[in-house]
């Protein structure tokens, strides 16, 4: 029922400190075309019409989008940035292998309060 | 069982901040973490709530195989397309790990099940880490505690590692208990020898072409412990991806513990074990002829919901947003009461190892929920 300590209890506190450290740190970068929704990658991959000419408006269609939220196809993007933030690695939805990697399929439930119980 | 006043530590705010209580403060504005006081039990009052914990186990996996045998999947609001794969996992038997009863106990009759957190459970380091330190501060030599839930996830963790494919990825939501109680968990799977990596659980990949879960890398995702709660995962877009791999990744928890993380439990344990000693009296839909009752959501978290009946009539409630997945009624109990404080001791529990701690939480209100304090505790004797 009770127990003596542990060593590996007696370095659990210093450890916990390091495992977090090596949570995700990292923004993922999606392709969104001019109304801000999540689009294939492909789209921004591929040459796109040079802004500012006549008939294209200020910006290119298609664009990358940093961070925030907003993942599955059609949804809206919001609470990131076109501008990569500094320092942090960048997630792109492709593999390396270049599979086309969907995410934000799980999460949509969290909405900043626990999901813990 | 008592509470007892207790003057705290010197710099304690700092000592569990360092050992990993980084979630302390409350929407209030309170500290969570309460060591003005501790609740102290004998090493009888602690066997008890260790053997009640075990009994109500087996009682809930014959109310598990009840619910499956009888398909009475309808009364917890499981949507149809979950069914099977819970009736697969339950009779395949994947790895689980833990889970968190509640129950209501003073010290003065039989513990009484409240709920059982067998999907999610959270208020982890304080019970497993952080009150053994501070007992350990406090009382060196002279007490001990119900706590070797550190010890027996290590030792879980070792057991299903030959059954699980490396490396176990941990996804949880961007919240400080989620991220640290995830932490914890890898941490003693590290322990335990297993590689792990982590994410979030918005950034778990879906590959197209290969159709696999995926990691940050692309890499595929085998195994998989999330802290996020199969109620909601089956009402996201990825969950026609988790039937159609399955049985890959291996989700831990597995998806049959939605039969025991819904109060539709509570009212089929006292339709199995009418009169048991360690259940309350708890119906479904309604609270036929109580008069004294409480009123709980299915799928409620953190006393949201929640509505308390004497004699026939409203006394409080708690608002949120749970109110639509139907509801529980469980008759009233006083054993949760230690003055003007509401305690309800968390029982932990480890597969295959049965009950291996307590932690206990506490309120001014009848209700505990998200503005509860926990409060360590020792055993004498």
């Amino acid at each position: 029922m009770t127990r003596r300590i542990s060593l590996s209890l007696l370095t659990v506190a210093a450890m916990l400190s390091m495992s977090c450290e090596h949570k995700p740190k990292g923004q993922v970068a999606r392709c969104v075309d001019q109304n801000g929704r999540v689009v294939g990658d492909d789209k921004c991959d591929q040459p796109q019409h040079t802004p500012g000419t006549p008939g294209w408006g200020v910006y290119p269609y298609y664009r990358w989008y940093y961070g925030g939220q907003g993942y599955a196809f059609g949804a809206p993007v919001t609470q990131g940035s076109f501008d990569p933030a500094p320092n942090l690695p960048i997630f792109r939805e492709s593999s390396p292998e270049g599979s086309a990697i969907m995410r934000g399929g799980f999460g949509s439930g969290f909405s900043g309060g626990g999901v813990g119980a | 069982m008592r509470r007892v006043i207790s003057t705290p530590r010197d710099n304690w705010l700092a000592t569990v901040t360092k050992q990993g209580l980084t979630y302390n403060r409350l929407p209030d504005g309170r500290d969570y973490w309460n060591e003005s006081a501790y609740y102290e039990l004998s090493k009888a009052e602690a066997k008890v709530v260790e053997d009640a914990t075990n009994e109500l186990q087996n009682m809930c996996l014959a109310a598990g195989q009840f619910v499956i045998d009888n398909a009475r999947y309808g009364d917890f609001g499981i949507p149809g397309d979950a069914t099977e794969l819970i009736r697969k996992t339950w009779t395949a038997e994947p790895p689980a790990l833990y889970g968190r009863m509640d129950l209501a106990y003073n010290g003065s009759g039989p513990p009484k099940l409240l709920e059982y957190n067998a999907d999610t459970p959270t208020a982890l380091i304080e019970a497993a880490v952080i009150q053994w330190f501070w007992m350990k501060d406090k009382f060196p030599r002279s007490a001990s505690q119900f706590n070797s839930i550190h010890d027996k996830l290590i030792w879980k963790w070792k057991d299903i590692k030959p059954y699980m494919k490396q490396p176990v990825f941990f996804a949880h939501c961007e919240l400080e208990e989620d991220t640290m109680t995830t932490c914890y968990l890898r941490q003693t799977a590290e322990d335990a020898g297993i590689e792990t990596r982590g994410l979030l659980i918005d950034q778990l990949g879906w590959d197209i072409r290969k159709q696999q879960f995926a990691g940050l890398e692309g890499e595929r995702v085998e195994t998989l412990f999330k802290l996020y709660p199969w109620e909601m995962m089956v009402k996201e877009p990825f969950w026609k991806n988790v039937m159609q791999s399955h049985p890959v990744p291996i989700w831990i928890e597995p998806i049959w513990k939605m039969l025991f993380s819904n109060k539709a439990l509570l009212a089929i344990l006292w339709e199995m074990y009418p009169d048991n000693q360690y259940l309350l009296p708890a119906y479904l839909d309604s609270p036929k002829d109580m008069l004294n009752y409480v009123k709980k959501p299915k799928l409620g978290r953190e006393g949201a919901n929640v509505g308390i009946y004497k004699s026939g009539m409203l006394q409080t409630e708690t608002d949120g947003r749970y109110a639509n997945s139907g509801f529980v009624y469980q008759a009233l109990t006083e054993s949760t009461q230690f003055g003007v404080k509401t305690a309800v001791v968390g029982s932990w529990l480890v597969a295959d190892a049965g009950a291996c701690g307590i932690g206990i939480r506490e309120a001014e209100s009848p209700i505990t929920g998200n503005f509860s304090q926990f409060v360590p505790h020792i055993v004498t004797g």
